[in-house]
């Protein structure tokens, strides 16, 4: 089924259609959740109602713009509301305490696993407005109307996020090739 | 150790791998809430017929009590109240004025007079419409008796041509009137003078009045011992005065409102010269043109004395 064909049928409630939806979308979609959700429920129950959601108000993908974008959008939306259920973002940070080391010295490649662990390391905060940011590639104006909190605060805890992953790549916490192979060149050097 | 590279470059340059398929539950959950709202489409659906449903029915209830209400107003005649001392009641067309104690004695004219009036009354339409139509007297005595009857009619088929043909036919009348009497205080006057078929003529053509004509009698400066109350014209339905106001309302009749306590009375008997008005409490208040420079009103409370003022011109 093509992405046209999907749509059509959606727009006609047939039940195929959405289903094809749902398998095209649904490990994209799912990804995006878990990037923002550490629970794997909670992912989960976002995924599903953000679909429902993209599925049900199918009429108003006026077809500007990618589908897959348009569903993006719902889900991220989506995984916002079920944060600011349980989180509240307004946290104030002072921006001129904080010193900037933007890049560091790793592997280019990172492992699934790699980047869930990552991120799983950050505070709520700090990973809603590092994906917001870094991965939807949202402007902080947009990050603060979201999330209810100040640009100031956006601007600092992304800095502070990035940061944190820069300190978690440094301590060697993420094994990848690189890591792997400096430890193996360390314990070589201890047998010698 | 390769190049130099930001972490979030890093993490948005292996996003692809997070691509992971869900559990086969998830499908399962979004067809489950797929099918709830299928059959929520159903229930909105459902719920619009039933308060489209609902407001029709609202319709017709409210328009059967308005048909009805006009119905029981234009037979005017069930007032059942507990009797009390100065209570008199109409139960309807026949028996009227049960108790003998008041002041308004029955009389054989005014029964025969009811009677006559309301032999065959006209179920719909406004009171002083109703009465225009059941005036059997005035269509028999007319000069085309064929065409009235038509006309009666039509009114009974359509209320909407009731109003256009009393409306003509009024017309007609009122020219008349004015062709033989320039005004109505003339015709009051001149009525004495004139002979038995006019004065019977003038009798019918009250009849063809609205009510506030009907009631124009009492417009002048009135004296009651030491006061002095003028009713004076404001429009073609309002009669006022300091103390009360005349007001003929569509559907309502014609109403007398007290300015000081703004009791609305409904008027709910009329005679030629008597016009019994009644509020919610059963107070009553009736006025009776005695002669034309003299009248009373007299209030009848439901419960205390009644008090009956004379006016003097």
């Amino acid at each position: 089924m093509t992405e046209q064909q999907i749509i059509q049928g959606c727009r006609k409630q047939d039940r195929h259609a959405q289903q094809a939806l749902y398998q095209r979308y649904s490990p994209k979609m799912f990804g995006v959740c878990k990037r923002y959700l550490k629970n794997h429920e909670d992912a989960e129950d976002v995924l599903v109602e953000g679909l429902f959601k993209a599925i049900s108000k199918i009429e108003m993908y006026k077809g500007a713009g990618s589908f897959e974008g348009w569903i993006r959008r719902i889900i991220v939306n989506e995984a916002l509301m079920h944060l600011r259920k349980n989180k509240n973002f307004k946290m104030t940070v002072e921006i001129s305490n904080i010193e900037i080391q933007s890049f560091i010295t790793i592997q280019d490649e990172l492992e699934a696993q790699d980047i869930y662990n990552l991120l799983d390391k950050l505070p709520t905060g700090y990973r809603t407005i590092f994906n917001l940011y870094v991965v939807e590639g949202f402007k902080h104006r947009e990050i603060a109307e979201q999330l209810n909190i100040s640009i100031n605060t956006s601007k600092s805890q992304l800095i502070l996020a990035k940061k944190r992953l820069q300190k978690l790549v440094r301590r060697n916490q993420i094994p990848g090739v690189g890591g792997i192979l400096l430890s193996m060149v360390s314990s070589l050097l201890s047998i010698f | 150790m390769k190049d130099q590279k930001d972490i979030s470059e890093l993490i948005r340059n292996n996003l692809h791998k997070l691509e992971k398929r869900p559990s086969e539950r998830t499908w399962e959950r979004l067809e489950s809430r797929l099918d709830n709202r299928r059959s929520h489409g159903n229930t909105f659906l459902y719920r619009q017929i039933a308060m489209a449903a609902a407001v029709v029915a609202l319709v017709a209830v409210i328009s059967l009590i308005t048909v009805l209400f006009d119905k029981q107003e234009s037979q005017f005649a069930k007032i059942n109240e507990s009797s009390s001392v100065k209570n008199w009641i109409i139960q309807d067309l026949e028996t009227v004025y049960t108790d003998a104690r008041t002041n308004i004695s029955p009389t054989a004219d005014f029964q025969k007079e009811l009677k006559k009036r309301y032999a065959n009354p006209i179920q719909e339409g406004p009171q002083a419409k109703k009465l225009l139509a059941s005036n059997n007297t005035l269509t028999k005595s007319a000069s085309k008796p064929e065409r009235s009857a038509k006309e009666l009619k039509v009114m009974k088929k359509n209320k909407r041509k009731i109003e256009v043909v009393a409306k003509t036919t009024e017309e007609k009348q009122l020219t008349e009137t004015n062709s033989t009497f320039n005004t109505k205080e003339n015709n009051k006057s001149n009525s004495n003078v004139s002979s038995a078929k006019k004065s019977n003529d003038t009798d019918l053509i009250k009849n063809w009045l609205t009510l506030t004509q009907q009631m124009e009698w009492i417009i002048g400066a009135w004296r009651e011992d030491n006061s002095l109350v003028e009713w004076q014209k404001v429009n073609k339905s309002t009669i006022l005065c300091d103390e009360f106001v005349l007001k003929e309302k569509r559907n309502i009749g014609l109403q007398l409102i007290d300015s000081k306590s703004q009791v609305f009375y409904n008027l709910v008997f009329e005679e030629k010269d008597k016009k019994v008005f009644s509020n919610k409490n059963s107070d009553r208040i009736i006025l009776k043109n005695i002669s034309t420079n003299k009248f009373t009103m007299t209030f009848l409370p439901a419960k205390g004395n009644e008090k009956i003022r004379t006016f003097v011109k």
